[in-house]
């Protein structure tokens, strides 16, 4: 394989040399190369000029702007394209000379003496590279021009978004026609600009409606609450057709000077003035979600006079809304107290309200009425629960699905469901767990039976232990993961509950029967002082090594008589004198670290000596992982060997052993080719649950 | 319904105010100190702004002027006022500090309004401060300084025969009452001195403030974890000073009336004012809308606890309530989230910083440094 690798290389060499003498020999087309290219009928050179052409960035402008002008759509519209990529690349910090030259020369296409489309095209291309500061004449004046021109030069300027294209849509601002004035007022509203506003407060008041109205949007975005009563007045000498966007410009206002933050008052002041003059719905239900967006306590009187009009019922989302959105504990406090006397629509909704505002402080209201004789109340409340995220509203979700009739069920079991996912998704812990251990009493299938398991297993509290304890020995008890299991003895464990915990432990030991169920009762349990010898796991060694050993001698030379071992003899290797060390390993899967222990060494090998006691003779496997190759005695006689060169993998070997009732002598040679060295060992009944031994320190 | 809205609207619905007040709000620095002050730093005849690491040149606060490197300790900075005084008696005012991890009482010499570090120099270890009170004590227009401890220390600026501070503080120590949280000065008992105001009750003042002995303990309340400063103020005008209290690190704000009973005893009487807001940490009293009186000025030291007070996450805010006798009518300039709205730190400032005749609010925090500029009454257009 090693061969291989190199022809490839070797092949590689010579491509790249190949590649370097060719670029060496081939010249790139120069700037007149390229222009001719683009403009000339050659459809190749004209796909090679549009991508090389960039490259010369500010300095083929001039050159490109009379192919920009060509009625060749296949021409102009590749010039523009690499017109476009120039002035991009001259737009950032650090070529503002540049900049400045390249919209210098495209200012030319939107000279007096240009075509129409010409002009347009320069429109297109000057927002891109237009900079603060830069004189905007020749743009400004199409302002003034027909119609379609004058809009594109609007666009442009509102692109652009500098002072001076501010100044120049607002001064042509007097002179317009009303409907373009809407468009400039459009266009200086969004651009925000100071200097502007003496020009927007000109046209607010404006003899034509639509361009008060207009003038009030643009204003609105200033969030500057001095406006107000300016904007109050538009809406009041609107006409049917502005007056919606007058309303509109008072709310945009309100929005904008709240988020701005600093002006409370006007701002809550400015929701209540709509509120009480608007006569549409729409407008009056935003203003009312205005006072709730950035209001206290003060506004809730406002909000419920809202409802208690006479358009009550159409303006209740917006006050439910409203009230959703209330900030503060005061808020949450009047709330509550005025809810006893609303209607009980209102009641219903406020419910589900109360319930998505996850507040402790509205859980015995929710409870109560999660119990109500009124079906409405009752699964309004239910609902605010579920959406509560609260732990203590499991309970009373749990006494309404144990109360609950046949038909309800369904949906009852729903909302806890939906709860304990959400719990779940939140980390909250109790509240998944308890939410979890109820869904698995409920459960009426294999399926939510297991999905309730996962859920224990995620989330385990102590109270699942009963639940957990009552399957034990029964058939379900078999369905139990073990990482339910364990993860329920942790959690008793962490409650201080220790004796429930072994109970479970015993119970879960029998199962654990797999690699990867012992990786997850490690996992879990490892962290609160479980130790790898209950899994059967070997952790206290007599070591002794290192000896000279080559891939090939495999394990047919002998270093310390094995298999007799004698833990007191010493090895003479070169000039070094070996002897055997004690060693306990509080690696979580009884890892012994060779190199760590010995050094890092090629070719080598090392021994490993320990005993474990069981009561009475048995039928076992030895389990091991190694990095590199393995021997195992059991009591002298060979059980298993496997001379490789790899990595570890937990229990990855396995060998049939028979041990004697009492003491068992266990010896491993575990082999070194390079890299890690390292081994661990395991016994396990036939059936891969952890073997009960009686840990004997060498 | 009706009646419940008739009700709420009598209970909730928002005072409104004798004079309706413009206040433009603008973020100074992008400092996150707690404490703050106004005053020309450099002699330029310019009111600037002092908060934590930085002074910001008026008339504009955009030019940011480093005084120190603060230590910052999880989001606090060991910075808990900036009181101006000119300690040294050079003719610039210098800032006096309490710190907490510093556990001094320290001031900032300031290098004569040129540029560089000022130097800091310490008065004396007193343990935590929490923040300090400044009180002209003895009526001789200089303010004692009181870190809030326990003992009591009163540190009286020690001055040379021309009446220029030497840079020097002299200590009196009063080891009497419970200390505790919160810390207030004022004339209880209406005898003419200044008493001081602990959670756990008051020392009355001796004719000699000064001498130590003299002070008498007085533990009639319990006022928990109190504001910094407790203001002693004639609520109700009954011609008995009551206390107004803010809970530091709790819900709500409230004042206690002094009363007397069929015995001619002493009693204090609470009525809230605030249920449902939290962190009440500084509180001031200033005439802030020209009308004669004085208002209350305060609002949310926005995680006074690094967010494990009750109601830590709950909407920041500054306010003044008109005190009408009791009824703290509140009005609010500013709340909402802290990362839009503004609290006031654990020790703000309110002067007229723009000249224009009508006080300004300078409210430092956590959510940052903020200037509310007191644009007078709202126009009517």
């Amino acid at each position: 394989m090693r061969g291989t690798l190199m022809m490839k290389r070797r092949h590689s060499l010579l491509i790249a040399l190949a590649l370097v003498m060719a670029a060496s020999v081939w010249a790139a087309p120069n700037l007149d190369q390229l222009i001719a290219g683009l403009g000339g009928g050659d459809e190749e050179a004209r796909i090679l000029a549009r991508q090389l052409l960039p490259r010369h960035g500010a300095a083929a402008v001039s050159r490109l702007l009379p192919l920009v002008t060509r009625e060749d759509a296949n021409v102009w519209f590749a010039a523009m394209r690499v017109l476009e990529d120039i002035a991009n690349t001259v737009s950032v910090p650090g070529r503002e000379a540049e900049r400045i030259e390249t919209a210098r020369l495209i200012m030319t296409l939107v000279a007096p003496e240009q075509p129409d489309a010409i002009k347009e095209r320069g429109l297109r291309l000057l927002p891109l590279v237009v900079s603060e500061g830069f004189d905007l004449g020749p743009v400004a004046a199409l302002l003034g021009s027909n119609p379609v021109l004058r809009e594109k030069a609007r666009a442009a300027l509102r692109e652009m978004n500098t002072t001076e294209a501010a100044v120049a849509l607002g001064n042509a601002l007097p002179n317009a026609e009303p409907e373009f004035q809407c468009a400039l007022l459009d266009a200086l509203g969004m651009m925000n600009k100071p200097e502007t506003l003496p020009a927007v407060l000109a046209a607010i008041v404006s003899p034509e409606a639509r361009v008060r109205a207009a003038a009030a949007r643009a204003l609105a975005r200033t969030g500057d609450p001095q406006y107000t009563a300016k904007l109050f007045a538009v809406y009041e000498n609107a006409d049917d057709i502005t007056r919606f966007d007058a309303g509109d410009a008072i709310i945009r206002l309100g929005h904008a000077t709240g988020a701005q933050g600093g002006h409370w008052r006007e701002t809550v002041s400015l929701f209540r003035a709509a509120s009480a003059t608007f006569d549409g719905l729409r407008l009056k239900g935003a203003a009312l979600v205005g006072l709730g967006t950035y209001g206290d306590e003060t506004v809730i009187p406002t909000l419920l006079e809202a409802l208690d009009g006479k358009d009550g019922r159409q303006l209740e989302p917006a006050v439910l809304a409203a009230f959703a959105v209330l900030q503060g504990p005061g808020a949450d406090h009047a709330l509550l107290d005025a809810f006893s006397a609303l209607p009980r629509d209102v009641q219903a909704s406020l419910l589900g309200v109360f319930g998505e505002k996850r507040n402790a402080l509205f859980l015995p209201l929710l409870t109560e009425y999660a119990a109500h004789e009124d079906l409405v109340l009752r699964d309004a409340a239910l609902a605010g629960l579920a959406a509560s995220r609260l732990p203590g509203a499991v309970d009373p979700l749990i006494r309404f699905v144990e109360t609950c009739t046949e038909d309800e069920r369904p949906v009852a079991l729903d909302k806890l469901r939906r709860m304990a996912e959400a719990f779940r998704n939140a980390g909250e812990r109790d509240g998944a767990g308890r939410a979890f251990l109820a869904l698995y009493g409920f459960a009426d299938s294999e399926e939510s039976k297991l999905d309730a398991l996962e859920g224990i297993k995620q989330f385990p509290i102590p109270e699942a232990f009963e639940t957990i304890m009552d399957a034990v020995g029964g058939e379900e008890f078999a369905q139990l993961p073990v990482g339910t299991l364990a993860g329920v003895a942790k959690a008793l464990l962490d409650a201080g509950r220790k004796d429930e915990a072994d109970k479970v432990i015993e119970a879960l030991l029998p199962r654990v029967n797999s690699t990867a169920g012992l990786r997850e009762v490690m996992s879990t349990l490892g962290a609160v002082g479980f130790t790898p010898e209950r899994l059967g796991i070997l952790t206290s060694w007599s070591l002794v090594g290192p000896f000279p050993w080559r891939f090939d001698d495999a394990f047919g030379k002998t270093n310390i008589n094995e298999p007799d071992v004698d833990l007191k003899a010493a090895y003479t290797v070169g000039d070094k004198t070996l002897a055997w060390t004690a060693h306990e390993t509080g690696e979580p899967f009884g890892l012994v670290n060779l190199m760590d222990i010995f050094g890092a060494l090629d070719d080598v090998a090392a021994y490993a000596f320990t005993q474990a006691a069981v009561p009475e003779a048995v039928e076992a496997v030895a389990r091991a992982g190694s990095d590199d190759g393995i021997k195992i005695w059991i009591n002298g006689e060979a059980v298993h060997e496997n001379n490789v060169d790899r990595g570890n993998t937990f229990d990855e070997d396995q060998a049939p052993v028979r041990l004697r009732a009492g003491l068992n002598d266990i010896l491993v040679q575990v082999t070194q080719v390079r890299g890690g060295w390292n081994f661990n060992l395991r016994l396990t009944t036939p059936e891969g649950a952890p073997l009960p031994f009686e840990k004997l320190t060498p | 319904m009706r009646g419940i809205t008739a009700l709420l609207l009598a209970t909730l619905a928002a005072a409104v105010p004798a004079v309706e007040l413009r206040f433009d709000r603008e973020r100074i620095g992008t400092g996150t100190y707690e404490a703050a002050a106004a005053f020309d730093v450099n002699n330029d005849g310019v009111i600037d702004i002092v908060s934590g690491c930085y002074w910001y040149a008026g008339p504009d606060f955009r030019t940011a002027h480093t005084v120190c490197d603060l230590q910052p300790v999880d989001t606090y900075y060991d910075d808990f006022s900036n009181y101006p005084l000119d300690v040294n008696g050079d003719g610039y005012l210098d800032i006096v500090n309490g710190a907490w991890w510093g556990m001094r009482l320290e001031w900032r010499e300031n290098p004569k309004g040129q540029a560089g570090l000022w130097t800091t120099h310490e008065v004396a270890k007193v343990g935590n401060v929490e923040r300090n009170v400044f009180c002209d004590f003895d009526g001789d227009g200089i303010p004692e300084v009181f870190p809030v401890t326990k003992p009591v220390h009163i540190f009286k600026l020690e001055r040379d025969a021309d009446g220029k501070g030497t840079g020097k503080f002299l200590q009196y120590t009063i080891d009497k009452g419970t200390g505790g949280h919160g810390l207030g000065t004022g004339d209880v008992n209406g005898d003419g001195r200044t008493d001081i105001v602990l959670s756990g009750g008051w020392l009355e003042s001796p004719a000699d403030p000064f001498d130590v002995e003299g002070w008498v303990w007085h533990a009639k309340f319990n006022l928990g974890s109190a504001s910094v400063p407790i203001l002693v103020h004639d609520v109700n005008n009954d011609g008995l000073n009551d206390l107004i209290v803010g809970e530091a690190h709790n819900y709500g704000l409230y004042w206690m009336e002094q009363g007397r009973d069929e015995n001619g005893d002493r009693t204090w009487t609470k009525h809230m004012v605030e249920e449902h807001r939290s962190q009440f940490h500084d509180l001031q009293l200033h005439d802030i809308d020209n009308d004669g009186e004085l208002e209350l000025v305060t609002g949310k030291r926005y995680r006074a606890h690094n967010g494990h007070d009750p109601g830590a996450d709950d909407p920041v805010g500054v306010y003044y309530y008109e005190i009408n006798g009791g009824a703290f009518d509140r009005v609010t300039l500013d709340y909402g989230p802290a990362d839009n709205a503004s609290g006031v730190g654990i020790y703000f400032w309110v002067a007229d910083v723009t000249g224009n005749g009508w006080k300004d609010i300078i409210a430092p925090g956590k959510e940052g440094l903020y200037l509310f500029r007191n644009m007078g009454p709202a126009a009517k257009d």
